[in-house]
């Protein structure tokens, strides 16, 4: 059969319409998703967009069961609770859709409210990897900043630096730290507005690649929400996040204990207790929770390290046992409580 | 002067076409690259292309631009659909009508398809109307003008038009 070259022109510029509405619209990511997650994260320390001291941690998706690692959480009942009722949720719909049933407009966007150090960027994380599984997300990694990684100092700048993030988040989750720091109370010229502007442009352009979780003090994370319809439209969904207790506080330093290899003496434990519910006793709203208590650890194995250094012919009961006389001194230096 | 003539009227129109169909495709192309988020492949191709710093400038430059949906997500696909029913028309501007019109809807009617199955679940994305009136207008366009331009006191059931 013989073509004219009127109809090989056609048929030449047909298929490429095709390919290129198959490239372009119909395909509309890049192949490759977990791999592109991470190198749009390496793309995310553009100098255009991000500069150095910026706060911005990446945390790319783990293996291993999400569901174990939340139930292995110290404390935290309720909100492990939340977390497998959105999933349950979030499973079910899934399965109308694939039925054919109507389902709910849902948005997986979060607020986690709580003090410092109660768990909120660890159950973040924990919450993108369910997200993964559960094929909300597809890549499931976390990007975590707070102000300032958003707002820029520069007219302009602020969108480019915002949009650098979002890029850096698409198919994961963006967790955003004291998210009611870009609202100061008393506002003068700040770009704090076009980060929010710019990030809710992208939440309604990526809604399907994109979950931002919010989080902060319950009382400022409520003024933030209340300050813009826009906000109060895509985050409906809050859990809050309580202090510890005394008790769950003890069951963390163990668990520092036990990951790191380390035991503790009689007395240490008996200080241990007494000084953590003095701690919580006295508390103010900036008191650190899991924070403080690591930060405990931290001092307290080094007080063990300088006590030990002299020391020659140690066994290995000897280099693990964290004393009374370690605790102290790291309790003291400790500028959230001192006795 | 033989319509084959380089300065030909037809001549003339077959390339005024190409170059809408090409600034279709620009402005299609550019809703892509400025304004639609940048995990995209066309981004890809355009930063291996080495026009990675002018993209940023441009989505700098439309950073505060808040385009309707329609506009994001739909716009494009009938902007691709309407520059390939000009090439064609341009391509084929001697023939009946019917058969510029068979050739033309090519690629709208497989856009049309695409989203119906989608709709039904045969083939992976998300079933969208807008996307479907997005395939569907540029053709219906397409048919009224064929039906204007065509010559006086010919009828739509003439052989003008039923000819293939």
């Amino acid at each position: 059969m013989k073509f004219t070259a009127q109809q090989i022109v056609i048929i030449v510029v047909s298929i490429a319409f095709i390919i290129a509405g198959i490239l372009t619209i119909y395909i509309e990511e890049t192949e490759g998703d977990e791999g592109d997650a991470t190198s749009s994260v390496t793309d995310s320390t553009d100098p255009a967009g991000m500069a150095e001291g910026d706060s911005v941690v990446v945390h790319n998706s783990l293996e291993g069961d999400p569901y174990a690692e939340l139930d292995e959480l110290i404390g935290l009942e309720a909100v492990k609770e939340e977390v497998r009722s959105l999933a349950n949720f979030v499973k079910l719909q899934q399965q109308r859709k694939a039925k054919g049933l109507k389902t709910p407009k849902m948005s997986y966007h979060l607020v986690f409210t709580g003090s410092p150090g109660t768990g909120k960027t660890t159950v973040a994380r924990i919450v993108a990897r369910i997200y993964k599984d559960l094929g909300v997300l597809k890549s499931g990694h976390t990007v975590e900043t707070d102000r300032s990684g958003l707002v820029a100092e520069y007219v302009g700048q602020t969108a480019i630096k915002t949009n650098a993030i979002v890029d850096s988040a698409l198919n994961g989750v963006l967790f955003i730290d004291e998210a009611y720091a870009l609202v100061p109370e008393q506002s003068g010229s700040d770009y704090g507005q076009e980060a929010i502007s710019t990030l809710l442009k992208r939440m309604e352009d990526d809604r399907d690649r994109l979950v931002v979780i919010i989080a902060g003090y319950t009382n400022e994370m409520q003024r933030f929400i209340d300050s813009n319809p826009g906000l109060q439209s895509r985050f409906n969904r809050y859990i809050n996040f309580p202090d510890y207790t005394p008790e769950e506080l003890v069951g963390i330093f163990h668990m520092y204990m036990k990951k790191n290899e380390y035991t503790i003496s009689k007395e240490g434990e008996v200080m241990l207790r007494d000084r953590l519910e003095y701690a919580v006793a006295h508390k103010d709203r900036n008191f650190g929770n899991a924070r403080f208590v690591r930060n405990v650890f931290e001092k307290a194995i080094q007080n063990q390290a300088n006590r030990l250094a002299n020391r020659k012919g140690l066994d290995a009961e000897a280099l693990m046992e964290i004393d009374a006389v370690d605790l102290k001194p790291a309790f003291e230096s400790n500028r959230e409580w001192n006795e | 002067m033989s319509p084959m003539s380089p300065m030909s009227p037809m001549r003339k129109k077959g390339l005024v076409q190409i170059a809408l169909a090409c600034l279709l495709l620009l402005v299609g192309g550019a809703l892509y690259l400025f304004l639609r988020p940048s995990g995209l492949l066309l981004h890809k191709v355009a930063a291996d292309l080495g026009l990675g710093e002018q993209i940023r400038q441009g989505r700098l430059f439309f950073s505060g631009f808040q385009l309707p949906e329609w506009m994001l997500f739909s716009l494009p696909a009938a902007l691709w659909a309407a520059a390939y029913i000009l090439v064609t028309d341009a391509i084929l501007a001697q023939r009946p009508p019917l058969r510029r019109l068979a050739v033309a809807a090519f690629i709208p009617a497989l856009g049309m398809a695409s989203e119906l199955m989608q709709a039904l679940h045969l083939l992976p994305g998300t079933f969208d109307v807008a996307d479907l009136v997005a395939y569907a207008v540029p053709c219906l366009a397409y048919v009224m003008w064929l039906g204007f331009c065509r010559p006086r006191n010919t009828p739509i059931h003439s052989p003008y038009f039923l000819a293939l």
